[in-house]
């Protein structure tokens, strides 16, 4: 536990040997960091496993005039607020659902684009990128969507109560004397870190150098902590169902991975997502549901099938796609109780969903041909100026073969304030995805 | 990253995919297009085809050595790993054909090959085929499938005669520190100051100079000078006082930063603009008064000769302590019971060990769960255990210098350096800790929460020739976290002291004394249960309505099962081979798991007994442990069984399905056998390509439900469980070996090479916390051979492996 009286309005007196931070470039933890609603967006990017069938989740239609097929269906509340995307493809990296999760946000980049915004905005922001899971690590074994450098997966955190804590457990003012034994310690690693860097030279480096990155980014938040901020992000409204592990339990697996908490979790994590998007507390959060070749069981939404089980339908049997698609259903459902968290929750003008982007992504286009084609990438919002209500179709770029999804990539790390003009993949060209931000 | 130091390193020498924003950086930088070098070449973009043939004598491999070698090289490694989809001359299968370029227009060139091969082959594994395997198998290739050169006469199979080179070189133990060349030493290192680009984008940058100060005493002032080599533009700088002129920059420290004290280090950094290039600065230069700036390291030339090749395998390595190692070395440091580490994150897994050391990096939510860690437990430690760690009163004067030295010896397992230790007893001192006590805990949680806690060095001291020996510390830590996963005792740490475990045979006796402590026991268990990957038996839902017998407490005792009997088999037993393992005709049962498995005896009897294994258990691949694992959570899987036995027992990693193949099971049928709907895996040609290998070893053990249970019928008909397997010794065999059930199986996967070279290659994947490349090949096989020479005992391949030379030599970063 950090044992801190978040009351206390504290700032100015600063260990010591830190004095040179520039604590100005430290955004206090508020929902006043949030600036106007010009800037750059922030993104939440929503992993959901095992791909689709394209033709059950696709819309049907032209840009402004088209329906939800039964997959999306539950998204139709929604659609003003959504940009579909069909006809996009991940090329090059690995195959299957291994491949696909790994390059389906870095696009063959050795960084994934959560981690790559956060790292862009870090001196901004308490976390750099905030990376959350619903049964993410449970039976996994076929890898996660973020990376901070090639094959260098951030494992997300799938226990709902200590993200919390750690998001929002109460830090201290910097000179509390608690905070101050903190950075004290903070500083000996560091020290450490230092030696054994000129130790080793290049060898290791780069280990070092994120963990080094990782001490700085802590002390940053020690340092900036602003113990005076109330409201919604001094005292978060979370968790009013008081969700809890069951004193004693002590069975298989680890509760919060339980199919049987899994829609539970799965609401607090969103809810979780949504504050630390309005409290400023990064630019960047990712939310995995499961992971690929999921094993997730919800017998109350209809379906005995697991969901990798469901993923592999039966093409010619009516009732074997309908067990897919109550699945997918009850992941748009859920996608869409999220979106309306974020219309509900102001921004600095409008909604938070106004100024934010929302990608829902998978690993596979096609789940039962395991393909990387016609991937079902839907975005939501208005960050960075998203027009929002449209569905747009890639099908026929590149002489019909579709395009790929690091244009997509691009895009939205412009969006978010990036100038980058390629992201991992080139094969298909470089630059934004056209049409898109228009 | 990419960086540079003053060390002298030009600015392409991490070539183009050099790390966090290196990808960026690197095209924006103008690498795209340039593949000749260290470049990586992006997918799908056409590599310019040279116009004359440039196979295969235009082709070097690295190392120089001839052709023929190469070949054979790239022969074997195709058979192994490419020709169950393409077809053993390349004709084609699953995968395209080879011979033609229209199925693969990568194939008309080695330069469009090879780049090729190393980023997207294997199809299941990308990137296990490095470099100079892909180079070795591309020359194989654009060869015609021929290990003869153009031109040339036959090489030698390598079973016949080894290569030169490969046959192993004792290291001479009796020159541990022999320095291998006449050059003086460079002048010592005192301070260093690094360059790099956080990010990149097409017209802006963010730089970063970080100056590092080891020169032992605080520096007061300094100043960078570097010049840009394109035309970069700051516009924007923060904490440093920066003058720009023309590319020139120089840059001084703000009046908070100009001092820096020793082993502290200082980071300013800038935002800028440029025209569509931003390369490192090549010519950074620092100055300080009081620092020596390193020149650039002597040329690797000369050296002793080491063992199998030029150099060592293994790479040198930080390894971050997994979660069950920082709660054993936190409970032999402090004797606390108690789990501290339900909040640290979870390993990812590569190739099923938790103990990877690349992927295990320190992100912000590791340094924050392991201060807060470390924190908790300096308190309990103080609370209930202070005078049992303390050795003086806290009254005597000194005892926080005596405590910090004796704690930080166990805790960093080698001796603290003064500065280490200064600014520990330095935490006593300070207004912060009003107490000793206070001071106690500052320190303990300080020394916790530093690396020389949480990584263990295996990184060693230049011996020459590209080799690193690890020292007599490292080496305990590699004894004590390979046998018992916690820190050294005081035994080795005083054998460290003394200068003797560079001795192969103190090495080995020592790790005979350590496999007597319990604590090797449950580590030999964790390695089995890493190497079989019944782990998930205890994390993972089984269905319940489907299941009902398999309770909690049958899990446990399958899993205290599991270690029970590879312990018996390794450390009790006298025959205790891998055959043993694999045919024993006895179990280990406890009332509950007595009566899980219809064995006679008493059924709620909680202790573990030995008896016979009757015909349906022992051995193996018997074990609840491994049939549940290595199924669903509702039924049992024969591909998941045979894709086991395949990549954990034999070794052959099978590709996963190609793309665009309609992988769709057969759908549940309540009236046919799990077998009869997987029956049409060998009925189509695009599935039985790669399903041969599997799906014939696990119908053979389907009288085995999801949860390991024993079943004769399945749906009401009974179950045939004929099997076969398939081309035991390698996918490119042909051979057919049926049986029957896990006793039979066991028997022939007992008497397969594949099966004792894999337990060997497990081993030594879980002891040195990476996948094995091409360069452990002659390691590997020495290690083998070795194996073989004892006659698959199981504790030999434990202290043969110690008592190699390998096991305490490291290869240097090329």
């Amino acid at each position: 536990m950090i044992r801190h009286d978040r009351r206390r309005l504290l700032r100015g007196l600063v260990h010591g040997s830190l004095a040179g931070l520039p604590l100005a470039q430290l955004l206090a933890r508020s929902a006043h960091a949030q600036t106007a609603a010009a800037s750059p967006a922030r993104i939440l990017f929503v992993y959901i496993p095992d791909g689709c069938s394209p033709e059950h989740w696709h819309p049907r239609g032209s840009t402004t005039g088209f329906t939800l097929p039964e997959m999306t269906q539950p998204l139709a509340a929604h659609r003003n607020d959504l940009v579909f995307l069909r006809g996009l493809n991940m090329y090059a990296g690995g195959s299957t659902h291994e491949g696909g999760i790994r390059k389906v946000l870095t696009a063959t980049n050795d960084v994934s684009l959560d981690v790559f915004v956060g790292q862009y905005y870090r001196e901004q922001s308490a976390h750099a990128s905030i990376h959350l899971g619903v049964a993410s690590t449970h039976e996994n074994g076929a890898g996660y969507v973020s990376y901070l450098g090639s094959e260098q997966p951030i494992v997300p955190e799938d226990n709902p109560l200590r993200a919390f804590e750690r998001l929002f457990g109460a830090p201290g003012s910097p000179s509390d004397p608690e905070a101050r034994r903190q950075l004290s310690v903070l500083d000996a690693a560091q020290a450490d870190l230092g030696r054994l860097q000129s130790r080793l030279g290049q060898t290791e480096r780069d280990k070092l150098d994120r963990h080094t990155e990782s001490l700085r980014a802590l002390e940053n938040r020690i340092l900036a902590a602003d113990p005076g901020s109330g409201g919604v992000c001094g005292n978060p409204d979370w968790n009013g169902q008081g969700w809890s592990v069951p004193a004693g339990y002590n069975s298989y697996p680890a509760y919060w991975n339980r199919d049987d908490q899994f829609d539970s979790v799965a609401r607090l994590q969103m809810d979780l997502a949504v504050l630390a998007l309005q409290c400023g507390l990064s630019r960047s959060v990712t939310l995995q549901f499961s992971h690929a070749v999921s094993p997730t069981s919800l017998p109350q939404i209809g379906t005995s099938q697991r969901h990798h089980d469901s993923s592999h339908f039966d093409a010619n049997s009516a009732a074997s796609i309908q067990t897919f698609v109550t699945w997918k259903r009850w992941y748009c459902e859920q996608f869409a109780y999220l979106l309306q968290s974020m219309k509900n929750a102001p921004g600095s003008q409008g909604s938070l969903l106004d100024e934010t982007l929302v990608l829902l992504c998978s690993e596979l286009g096609h789940s039962a041909r395991h393909d990387h084609r016609d991937m079902p990438f839907v975005l939501a919002g208005r960050g960075g100026g998203l027009q929002p209500g449209r569905f747009l179709d890639y099908r026929t770029a590149n002489g019909g073969d579709g395009d790929t999804h690091a244009k997509l990539l691009v895009s939205l790390g412009n969006a978010a304030g990036i100038p980058i003009d390629r992201f991992g993949y080139t094969g298909h060209g470089t630059g934004p995805l056209s049409g898109l931000f228009i | 990253m990419s960086v540079i130091t003053t060390r002298g390193r030009g600015p392409r020498a991490h070539g183009c995919r050099a790390g966090l924003f290196g990808l960026v950086l690197a095209t924006i930088a103008g690498c795209s297009g340039d593949y000749s070098g260290n470049g990586n070449p992006p997918d799908g973009v056409p590599t310019p085809l040279p116009t004359t043939s440039p196979v295969p004598t235009a082709t070097p491999t690295p190392g120089g050595d001839d052709l023929g070698a190469t070949l054979q090289r790239g022969a074997q490694r195709y058979a192994q790993q490419c020709a169950s989809c393409h077809g053993g001359s390349g004709q084609g299968g699953v995968g395209p054909a080879l011979t033609n370029t229209t199925s693969c227009p990568s194939c008309a060139s080695f330069d469009s090959l090879w780049p090729r091969i190393r980023d997207t082959m294997p199809m299941s594994n990308p990137g296990a085929c490095d470099e100079s395997c892909a180079r070795d198998v591309a020359t194989y290739i654009v060869n015609g499938f021929s290990t003869v050169p153009p031109g040339g006469t036959p090489t030698p199979t390598p079973s016949s005669t080894p290569p030169p080179g490969a046959t192993p070189t004792p290291v001479p133990t009796a020159t541990p520190t022999a320095t291998p060349t006449a050059t003086p030493p460079p002048p010592k290192t005192t301070c260093s100051a690094e360059f790099k680009y956080p990010s990149v984008w097409n017209t802006g940058f963010v730089g970063e100079v970080t100056i590092h100060n080891f020169s032992g005493a605080r520096i007061d002032g300094w100043e960078v000078r570097f010049t840009f080599p394109n035309d970069q533009v700051v516009t924007n700088d923060w904490n440093t006082v920066l003058a720009q002129s023309g590319a020139a920059v120089t840059a001084l420290p703000e009046s908070y930063n100009a001092g820096i004290d020793d082993g502290a280090s200082v980071t300013f950094g800038f935002q800028g603009t440029h025209g569509g290039t931003a390369d490192v600065p090549t010519d950074l230069r620092l100055e300080a008064a009081g620092c020596v700036v390193e020149t650039p390291p002597p040329g690797n030339g000369g050296g002793d000769p080491v063992a199998c090749a030029e150099q060592p395998a293994a790479p040198r390595l930080l390894r971050l302590l997994t979660r069950r190692e920082y709660a054993q070395s936190v409970r032999d440091l402090t004797g606390l019971d108690g789990d501290f580490t339900a909040n640290l994150p979870v390993e990812a897994l590569v190739q099923g060990y938790d103990n990877n050391a690349r992927v295990a990096v320190v992100t912000e939510r590791h340094a924050e769960e392991y201060l807060e860690a470390a924190r908790t437990i300096a308190e309990r430690a103080v609370a209930e255990r202070r005078d049992a760690l303390l050795p003086c009163a806290p009254t005597e004067a000194d005892c926080a210098r005596r405590f910090v030295e004796q704690f930080g010896l166990r805790a960093f397992r080698r001796p603290l350096v003064a500065a280490e230790r200064d600014a520990l007893v330095a935490l006593f001192d300070d207004e912060l800790s009003p107490g000793f006590d206070e001071g106690m805990v500052l320190a303990i949680t300080a020394m916790l929460g530093s690396p020389a806690f949480l990584y263990r060095s295996e990184t060693g001291a230049d011996i020459g020739g590209g080799s690193y020996r690890l020292d007599g510390y490292e080496t305990a830590s590699s004894l004590s976290y390979l046998i018992w996963g916690s820190v050294p005792d005081q035994a080795l740490l005083d054998a460290a002291a003394a200068g003797r475990l560079g001795d192969a045979d103190e090495r080995r006796q020592q790790a005979q004394r350590m496999l007597a402590d319990p604590r090797a026991r449950a580590q030999f268990a964790d390695f089995a249960t890493q190497w079989l990957g019944t782990g998930y038996l205890l994390g993972s839902f089984k269905d319940p309505e489907i299941f009902p017998r398999l309770t909690d407490d049958v899990r446990r005792a399958m899993a205290e099962e599991l270690s029970r009997f590879v312990n018996h088999v390794a450390f009790d037993s006298t025959d205790g081979t891998l055959t043993e393992l694999y045919t024993a005709d006895y179990v280990f049962v406890n009332g509950p798991l007595r009566d899980y498995y219809g064995l006679p005896g008493a059924a709620t009897d909680a202790a573990f007994v030995q008896q016979p294994a009757g015909t349906q258990r022992g051995g193996l691949m018997g074990l609840g442990a491994v049939l549940a694992a290595h199924a669903h959570s509702n039924e049992s899987s024969p591909i998941k069984r045979g894709v086991f036995v395949r990549e954990r027992l034999l070794c052959q990693d099978l590709p996963d399905p190609p793309p665009d193949v309609d992988t769709t099971p057969p759908g549940l049928d309540p009236n046919l056998t799990t077998r009869e709907r997987f029956a049409r895996h060998t009925a189509d040609p695009g599935c039985s390509a790669c399903h041969r290998y599997i799906d014939g070893t696990g119908f053979g053990l389907e009288r085995y439900d999801g949860a390991g249970g024993y079943r004769s019928t399945e749906n009401g008909q009974p179950v045939d469980d004929s099997g076969e397997l398939y081309a035991r010794e390698g996918l490119s065999t042909e051979t057919r070996d049926p049986f029957r059930g896990p006793r039979e199986l066991a028997q022939i996967l007992a008497g397969t090479t594949a099966a004792r070279q894999c337990a060997v290659t497990q081993y030594y994947r879980y002891s040195h916390g990476y996948v094995e490349t091409d360069a452990d090949r002659c390691q590997l096989e020495e290690l083998q051979a070795r194996f073989a020479d004892s006659g698959y005992k199981l504790e030999a391949l434990i202290t043969d492996w110690v008592g190699s030379d390998e096991f305490i030599l490291r290869r240097g970063t090329p």
